[in-house]
This record gives C-alpha cells, structure tokens and sequence, in this order.
C-alpha cells in the first residue's frame, strides 16, 4: 500500500517544554488512523506541525514522498493536506458558504482568476453534504458550536485534499451525532480520501479506524488495531483517572 | 414599510460628479481648489493605508512613506532629475522598498504590538532626514522643489505648476486611480484573500490562502502608493521638512479618514476625506484657527461610538 504521510522522528519543543518527543509512525492510502491520548498528549500539535502552523525543532514529515517540513500552511493545503480545528475557527462575518468557498477558490484547484462565482454549487454541495444547507447564508459567528465544527469539515473538504485531518469533529455531540459524524467519515473514506482522526474520548476511533496510534505526553506509546491499543496496559494507564477506554468498545 | 436607503455608494459618485462638473460651471476659487486638491490627495493617502488594514494590521507610521516619498521626489528633483515622471517614480520606490522591509522584519507582529512599532519606524527616516545635514539641509528641509511642469496636449498647453484647476483635475484623476486599486483590494480573490487573513489568518492559511506573501505585497503597495503621494505632496507644495512630512497627523489622519467613511467599503476611505478635510479647512478652520485640527479627535471617538462601521454603513 502507498504511504501517504509518514512521520518520522518528530520532536517538538515550546521553550524549556518538550510537547512531542521522536514520534514516527505512517498512514497508508485508504486508511483511517486515529490518534489518540488523554488531555495535553500533543494530538493538536502534531496536527499543527503537519499543517505548518508549528514548526518542528527536529524529524520530517513527508507527504506522498516529499518532505513538507516547515512549509506553509497554503503550500501544505496546496499539496493536499485540510485540516479541521478543535475550537472551530469560522471567518466570523462570512456566511457559510463564503467560509466554504476561500477553500474552493484558495484550496489545491485555487482560482488563478477572479472567475469567483463559479464554484457557488460546488459549495451548495458540500453544505449539503454535513447538513448546513439551510444556513448558507448565516454569519460564520451565529452558528451553532456543532454547526461550525461541521462548516470546518465542509470547507477542509472545499480544498479537495488527498488527506484530511480531523481534529476532535465529534467531542461533545450526542450519540445519534456521533453516529451521524461517524457516517459521514466512512463516506469520505469511500470517496478515497485517507483521514487522520484526532479522538480523545474515543468516541469515533473504534467505530471507524483501521489502526490507532496512542500518545501519552509527546511519546508514542503504542500503534495497532483497535483492539490492541485499547487493551494496552500503558494506554489503560495512560487514561486512568480520566475515562476506562475499553468500557466504550 | 421600511424605506430603502440610497446606497452611499451612489452618494460617492454623485460627490465625485459634482467635484468634477463644478469648477466647469461656476466660478471657483483657486484657494477652494487647492483645498480640494489636497483633499484628493489625502484621500488617496487614506485609501493606500486602509490596504494594510485591509490585510488586518493597523499602521500608526504612514507618515514614514509619506516623508520618504516627499523627500525621495525633493532629493532627486535637487540632485538629479526635475522630470516628475523621475521624481515620482523615486518617491513611490523609496516608500516601497522602507514598506517592503517593514513588512518583512514586522512578519509576526499583530495587534497593537504592530501599530506601536509602525509609529517607532517613522523615527528613523525623519531622524536622518533631520539630521544629514549636508544631504537633507536638516531641519530647515528643502525650498524650491519645482512644480509640476506644464504639458503640452495637442494644442493646449496645461500648466500643472501654476493653474490650480489643472492641479485639481490630475489629483482628481490620482484619487480615482486609487479608488481603483482599493476597489480590487475588496472585490476581487485578492479582496477575498485579504478578508479571509483578517478574519482568522490561521485558518486562511490552512485553506490555502498564502498568507505571508499576500499580506508582505499589499503592504509594500500601501507602502509606494502613500510615498508616491508624498512625492505628489513636494511638488504641489514646493518644500519639505522633516516635522511636516513625517508628522504624527498625517499617520493618524489616513485612520480617522477610513474610520469615518467605513474601513470596508470601497469608496470609504475616499468619502471619508471628502467630508471632512473640506469641512476641516473651508468650515472649521476660519471660526477655529487654533482647534480645528480636533475634530479629527472627535471624528475618532464620535464615530466609534455611533458609527462603528463608517458612515458608508450597510448592514453586514
Ligand atoms: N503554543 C503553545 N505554547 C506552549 N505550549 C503549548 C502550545 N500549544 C500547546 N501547548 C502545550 O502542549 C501540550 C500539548 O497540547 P495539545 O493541544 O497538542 O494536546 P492535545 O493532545 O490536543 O490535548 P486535548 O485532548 O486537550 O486537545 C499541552 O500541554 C499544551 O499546554
Ligand atoms: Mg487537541
């Protein structure tokens, strides 16, 4: 199977803090990956360091073979990697489908012309697709905090990327939610797209994942099925104190 | 029944109209034109500096492109070429290459960080525009920067040195020029880019607007647009010095401007001006000698606390 992203040796530092310490692990083509880990294990910062919002202090990440270390967030998206944000970040005083369509105009098939309307069903699809048809219209800040997270998997999707990263898409909603966000991965993973999940409830994670990689402090403390990482002593230890894992299987 | 508002984008053009129709039909004071014309001029100012604010960065330092651009157009009208194709050209460049820097060295500053850094970079040209004397002339700065010359068009011959009408009519055609470019800096992928930065630059970065290199170019144009209106200012007024030039008002007016017209409209910046250098000059001025440079002060507050989206306002 091809790699799509491989991680190697990743190591990052914020000051005298080390966040990530030598992780590696890859992502194959067609694959749901989900990493996991309780609060404050790096989920996000891999993910910021992979997108170019944080640069790492050593190791690679290589992108359909090429190393796309310490580029910029565009030429990443441009190359084919969207990401999702945790705390949903709309363009406040743009509708909907404005926010969807800068990942349409600016995404991997940018625009180079102000052909600008054109891509207007494009859009009205994609809102479709996570349901926010009918909020087209609304201001990117009068959403619903459940609306925004689906508007940033709509416009992550409006770049047409290779992968997509999704960062905590189901924390918090309820369980017929979950089942609605759990659907809608298996469908993009249909479509060909390979994902990364971040999960840290597990919510999502072994309904839908290939293989899980566990983080615990910036370490890498196990990669596998589902099942193996979620009996893992050191992942049960790991989560201890926090929420019993294997109770959710 | 709600009645509908003329959209202030027709009241722009029907000041524009009534601007360029007016000196043909009545008889018109020549101080009336030069206040005008200096009222074009700050506009496009205005306009220039809402392109960086456009991009989400407020600059309190344009008056370090305005100067470098007065004193780029003053040095080579002195030392070199008096042709204001030349001396233009050498007051957008000296504004542009000092933005370019700027932009770069300010990469990851935001916020009021930003704004107090862009007023400490006006130091340093109008430190050594005052102080290399044998170069600058100093403090005393340079007289006798000649005017703009006269043109031969056809027949006609236009004199933009001496007849004010003429002056009126070339800053009237600037100032549409800029109304172009601050058009485009809204509507267009450009303007949408520079919104998406505004609005969250993080997420336009990860959906693929690239971030840095857009914010560097608009601010090196908003950088040679101000200093070529600097160089337009040397010729129109015939002298620089440091303290007019690189003084604190002309940073702080191109904001009250924009404030006042709305920062996000296209036409904003430019009503903006039109309202309130004349009122300033022509009202203001004659009953208060001494304080009518406050209103630009009131301006400020009156229409942050009423106005917050500028007079051109439209429910967005
Ligand atoms: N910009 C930053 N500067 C300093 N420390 C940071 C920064 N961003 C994150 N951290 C720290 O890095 C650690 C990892 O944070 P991260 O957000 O990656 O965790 P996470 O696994 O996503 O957690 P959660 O499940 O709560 O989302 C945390 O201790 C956090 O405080
Ligand atoms: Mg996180």
């Amino acid at each position: 199977m091809k790699r799509i992203l491989e991680i190697h040796h990743l190591t990052v530092r914020f000051g005298p803090r080390t966040i990530l310490k030598d992780v590696s692990f890859s992502v194959h083509e067609g694959e749901i990956v989900s990493l996991i880990g309780p609060n404050g294990a790096g989920k996000t910062t891999l993910f910021n360091v992979i997108s170019g919002l944080v640069q790492a202090s050593a190791g690679d990440v290589i992108f359909l073979g090429r190393p796309i270390t310490g580029w910029p967030p565009y030429k990443v998206c441009r190359a084919g990697i969207a990401r999702t944000f945790q705390i949903a970040r709309p363009f406040p005083d743009m509708s909907a489908e404005e926010n969807v369509l800068i990942g349409l105009w600016f995404g991997k098939n940018f625009a180079r012309s102000d052909g600008v309307l054109s891509k207007a069903s494009e859009a009205a699809a994609l809102l479709d697709l996570v349901g926010l048809h009918d909020k087209r219209h609304t201001p990117g800040k009068e959403l619903t905090l459940s609306e925004q997270r689906r508007l940033e998997v709509a416009r992550a999707l409006a770049t047409h990327p290779t992968l997509l990263l999704l960062d905590e898409i189901a924390a918090g909603l309820s369980p017929h939610a979950v089942n609605q966000a759990a659907q809608l991965v298996l469908s993009l993973r249909d479509r060909g797209m390979t994902i990364l999940l971040v999960d840290h409830f597990l919510n999502l994670t072994a309904r839908v994942s290939h293989r899980l990689v566990a983080l615990d402090q910036g370490e890498k403390i196990v990669e596998g099925s589902p099942q193996e990482v979620l009996h893992h002593p050191e992942v049960l230890s790991a989560y201890l104190g926090e929420r019993e894992p294997a109770e959710e299987v | 029944m709600k009645k509908k508002p003329i959209p202030s984008f027709l009241i722009f053009w029907a000041v524009i109209l009534v601007l360029a129709l007016w000196p043909l039909v009545t008889a018109h004071p020549q101080w009336v034109c030069r206040v005008f014309t200096m009222a074009f001029l700050y506009a496009t100012v205005a306009m220039a500096w809402n392109l960086t604010a456009l991009s989400g960065l407020i600059s309190l330092g344009h008056a370090a492109y305005f100067g470098l651009g007065a004193y780029g157009a003053a040095l080579m009208d002195h030392y070199g070429s008096g042709n204001p194709a030349v001396t233009l050209t050498t007051a957008a460049l000296a504004a542009g290459v000092y933005g370019a820097v700027c932009a770069a060295v300010f990469r990851n500053l935001r916020g009021a960080t930003f704004a107090l850094v862009s007023l400490a970079a006006v130091e340093i040209p109008k430190v050594i525009a005052d102080n290399w004397e044998s170069v600058t002339y100093g403090s005393l700065g340079f007289v006798g920067i000649r005017p703009l010359p006269l043109v031969h068009m056809g027949r006609v011959t236009v004199d933009f040195g001496g007849d004010l009408t003429a002056q009126y009519y070339a800053l009237l055609v600037v100032l549409l020029a800029g109304t172009w470019v601050h058009f485009k800096a809204i509507h267009s992928r450009w303007g949408w880019a520079l919104r998406s930065i505004r609005e969250d630059e993080q997420a336009a970065g990860v959906l693929g607007v690239p971030v840095y290199p857009v914010r560097w170019s608009v601010m090196t144009l908003s950088a040679l647009l101000t200093g070529l209106c600097g160089g337009l200012y040397a010729h129109l007024h015939g002298f620089v010095e440091p303290p007019v030039v690189f003084s604190t008002h002309l940073s702080a007016m191109p904001l009250v401007l924009s404030i006042l017209g709305g920062r996000f409209r296209w036409f904003g910046p430019a009503l903006g001006a039109l309202v309130l250098y004349p009122l300033d000059q022509l009202v203001l001025h004659p009953v208060l000698p001494a304080g009518h440079a406050a209103v630009y002060g009131l301006v400020i507050v009156a229409s942050v606390l009423f106005f917050p989206k500028g007079l051109g306002l439209r429910k967005k």
